[in-house]
């Protein structure tokens, strides 16, 4: 049963991928991508790995597709211009998609690629217990790449002109 | 529950601590009350303190590598000289950044430019003491992510932002291969340490294709072909500080990791790694030759140097013993010290020029040697030392390159390498000419405001590239 | 395994057959009729004009982008706050060490306007 629901959610999210890629329009591709997101939770799920499949709905379909859509509206796209591919980018794509199966196939040697290591799934305590005290110094590093990003978001989300802060104007 | 930090953990984090420390108090500085001046001076001394807690660390590491965060961490001495280059190169990088990029737009991107140097500079050194893929992850991740921003901070020359756009799109995506391969290589070993790239490489198909992701991603950030394609445009549209800091900094700490983090054995043998640097430095050569644009043939040499950097690699999967691998990480590390110096100041000089004549067309160097000898003379210098000229660092640099690739049997792609470096002095001699030898059009106005600040700056890598090409000791590798 | 998550797939049933139940009920119940405005997107207030697919201000994209950073920092604390007791001070300081930096970006977004609207 879990196998055959781990199959299904699997070729749910290859065919919600396929969609994101080929549909012209650019919103119901986003919404295909939201579909994606939710059978990969449900692969989470199936695993083991609840807390990874609440992250995934909270922070990539709560928050990341939502900075899609509006990328997508400052964008300024018509309903009748439909994105065109061009048939060298196709060419381009296919190449590349059979060059990688060919890297895949060669480095497997025609067999199926098998993890060796399936550690168990571990218990939100083990989790938390490993990020505040083998992986701390990660943990407090990411709160330097977020303020980054930060700094980063507001230099190149404004608009550009005129002062900006309060003490100076 | 216990902290449990040893003394190591706080010895290797100091950097660290100064570095997000005064990036933290940059950004307090500006929200109580702004001061470009303070800024600046805060930014220095952090950048300062961190190189100097670098010192203790380094006597700590000369015996053996010193392990930190229970193997989050691992530092030996080419690493912490490295270390040290990319803080200078961020210092030298804000010196020359004063009088051009800061006051753009009214001075308002003041506060981002330094908190963002010093984020990306932690980045660098995260990059470059890395010794677990979660930290290497978030090394190469806090190194790029500034980047892209200061890489576009132009935001009224299109090509600012062009650059910033095509950087962080490619950025990105190499970033996705590095997660990717890292999980393949986790899923095949259940190891995140530079142990499980080997092992994976050995193992299963699985871990095999993780590996390959991997190095698709490292030689994305040192940009070796056919991964360079992105270097011309970003470094020619970066402002020029930016570019000199990405070509010091950003190329030191990546090659360093993939130094730690390439496979060898079977699956790159010195060979392939021989057969990747010759391709590297061919194609880097011959389109530097075709460039007209300065920023642009200096990115492309840089694409030319890393495939010698590549030479190294061979020459270390071929190495046996682990007294030879520790050698040629010795001179892989005197390699991009001595790239990084003349980069700088390349890139430094062509930033006071590009100041003065508004662009970084070759043509702008005409009757640069008369008017500006100083500047002149420093360009010159880098450009030579670049090329590998006798008696600067860069020749020392590419001599111990190919005398490990003699040593340990790669004779013949040792002497493709030496024809093909000769072969790309053409384009360092041609812009030697142009500087010494060609005399502008018509006199031009005389707008431009010596920097002396920026110029004294600028004489700090080209002396040193000087002294450690005759006296190559004094690093102490 | 599957066993686990047996209460989610019930509540998701439920859901499922409320929504399908109650639009069955309107369609049965409910008097369906041709009115004017009936298919207007308001039934009341202003008429829309224009077009909605035009160009929205990059603000919005200013507040996405610090949701998710602020996002992902909320994760951080959902983990730490499942364990906070065992973890005791330790785990506190080390927190507070990551809320601070984060602290100290909210108050360059605060002083640097990124809060407000129009600037």
């Amino acid at each position: 049963m879990a196998t055959a629901l781990f199959y299904l959610f699997g070729a749910g999210a290859l065919f919600s991928a396929a969609n994101v890629v080929f549909r012209r329009q650019a919103v119901p591709a986003a919404i295909w991508l939201v579909t994606c997101f939710f059978f990969l939770a449900g692969e989470f799920l199936l695993l083991g790995f609840p807390f990874l499949a609440a992250i995934q709905i909270m922070v990539y379909v709560g928050a990341i597709m939502v900075l899609f859509l509006f990328v997508i509206m400052l964008l300024d796209l018509q309903a009748h211009q439909p994105i065109q591919s061009q048939f060298r980018h196709s060419i381009g794509g296919a190449l590349a998609l059979v060059l990688v199966a060919l890297a895949f196939v060669a480095a497997s040697g025609g067999q199926a690629l098998e993890a060796e290591n399936q550690p168990a799934a571990p218990e939100i305590s083990a989790l938390v217990e490993a990020l505040f005290t083998r992986y701390l110094l990660p943990f407090e590093v990411t709160s330097v790449v977020l303020v980054a990003a930060i700094v980063g978001a507001l230099t190149l989300g404004r608009s550009p002109g005129g002062s900006d802060h309060p003490a100076k104007s | 529950m216990e902290l449990g930090l040893t003394a190591n953990d706080w010895l290797l984090a100091a950097p660290f601590l100064w570095l997000a420390g005064a990036g933290v108090l940059v950004l307090i500085w500006d929200a109580v009350r702004p001061q470009p001046l303070a800024e600046g001076i805060v930014s220095w001394i952090g950048l300062g303190l961190a190189a100097v807690a670098c010192l203790p660390i380094l006597e700590a590491v000369r015996t053996e590598p010193v392990e930190a965060f229970s193997g989050m961490l691992s530092v030996n001495v080419p690493v912490i000289v490295l270390a040290i280059l990319c803080l200078g190169a961020a210092a030298f990088c804000g010196i020359v950044a004063w009088r051009s990029l800061l006051p753009y737009e009214g001075g308002r991107h003041t506060t981002a430019f330094w908190t963002l140097l010093l984020f990306s500079t932690f980045g660098m050194v995260l990059t470059l003491w890395a010794n677990h893929m979660a930290t290497l992850f978030l090394g190469v991740e806090c190194l790029s992510l500034p980047l892209y921003v200061l890489v576009a901070l132009r935001r009224d020359q299109s090509d600012s932002i062009e650059a910033g756009l095509k950087y962080f799109l490619l950025g990105a995506f190499a970033s996705g291969f590095m997660a990717f391969g890292m999980a393949m290589v986790y899923a095949a070993t259940g190891d995140m340490s530079p142990a499980a790239i080997s092992a994976a490489a050995e193992g299963s198909s699985l871990g095999v294709f993780g590996v390959a992701l991997l190095l698709i991603a490292l030689l994305f950030k040192v940009a070796a072909v056919p991964f360079h394609l992105w270097v011309a445009d970003v470094y020619q549209g970066a402002p020029t500080p930016v570019t000199a800091l990405m070509a010091t900094g950003t190329k030191a700490a990546t090659v360093a990791a993939l130094l730690r983090w390439a496979p060898g054995g079977e699956l790159m043998g010195p060979q392939s790694w021989a057969m990747l640097g010759c391709l590297t430095l061919l194609i880097g050569n011959l389109t530097a030759l075709n460039q007209s644009n300065l920023k642009r043939m200096l990115a492309l040499s840089g694409v030319a140097h890393v495939g010698i950097l590549l030479f190294a690699f061979a020459a270390r999967a071929a190495a046996e013993t682990a007294e030879a691998t520790s050698q040629i990480g010795d001179t892989l590390g005197y390699y991009l010290v001595a790239y990084g110096l003349a980069a700088t100041a390349a890139f430094g000089a062509l930033e006071l020029l590009e100041r003065r004549v508004g662009h970084s067309e070759s043509a702008s160097l005409q009757g640069i040697a008369r008017r500006q000898p100083l500047l002149a003379g420093v360009l010159c210098i880098a450009l030579l030392s670049l090329a590998g000229f006798p008696l600067t660092a860069g020749f020392l640099a590419k001599y111990f390159v190919f005398v490990e690739m003699i040593r340990h049997g790669l004779s013949s792609w040792a002497v493709i390498g030496i024809l093909l470096t000769l072969f790309g002095f053409a384009y360092y001699l041609k812009a030697l000419v142009t500087l010494f030898m060609q005399e502008p059009p018509e006199e031009r106005p005389s707008l431009w405001r010596p920097d002396w600040v920026a110029t004294m700056a600028l004489l700090v890598p080209t002396v040193l590239s000087v002294v450690f090409g005759v006296w190559p000791k004094a690093i102490q590798l | 395994m599957l066993a686990t998550y047996a209460p989610l797939l019930a509540w998701l049933a439920l859901v499922l057959a409320f929504v399908v139940g109650i639009l069955a009920l309107t369609a049965w119940i409910g008097r369906p009729q041709a009115a004017t405005g009936k298919g207007d997107p308001y039934e009341c207030g202003m008429i829309p004009r224009g077009d909605a697919r035009h160009r929205f201000s990059v603000h919005y994209y200013l507040v996405a982008v610090l949701f998710i950073l602020f996002d992902v920092e909320a994760l951080f604390l959902i983990l730490w706050a499942l364990k906070a007791r065992s973890l005791g001070l330790v785990g506190l300081v080390e927190v507070g060490l990551f809320l601070a930096v984060l602290a100290v970006g909210w108050l360059h977004i605060w002083r640097r306007g990124g809060l407000e609207w129009d600037r």
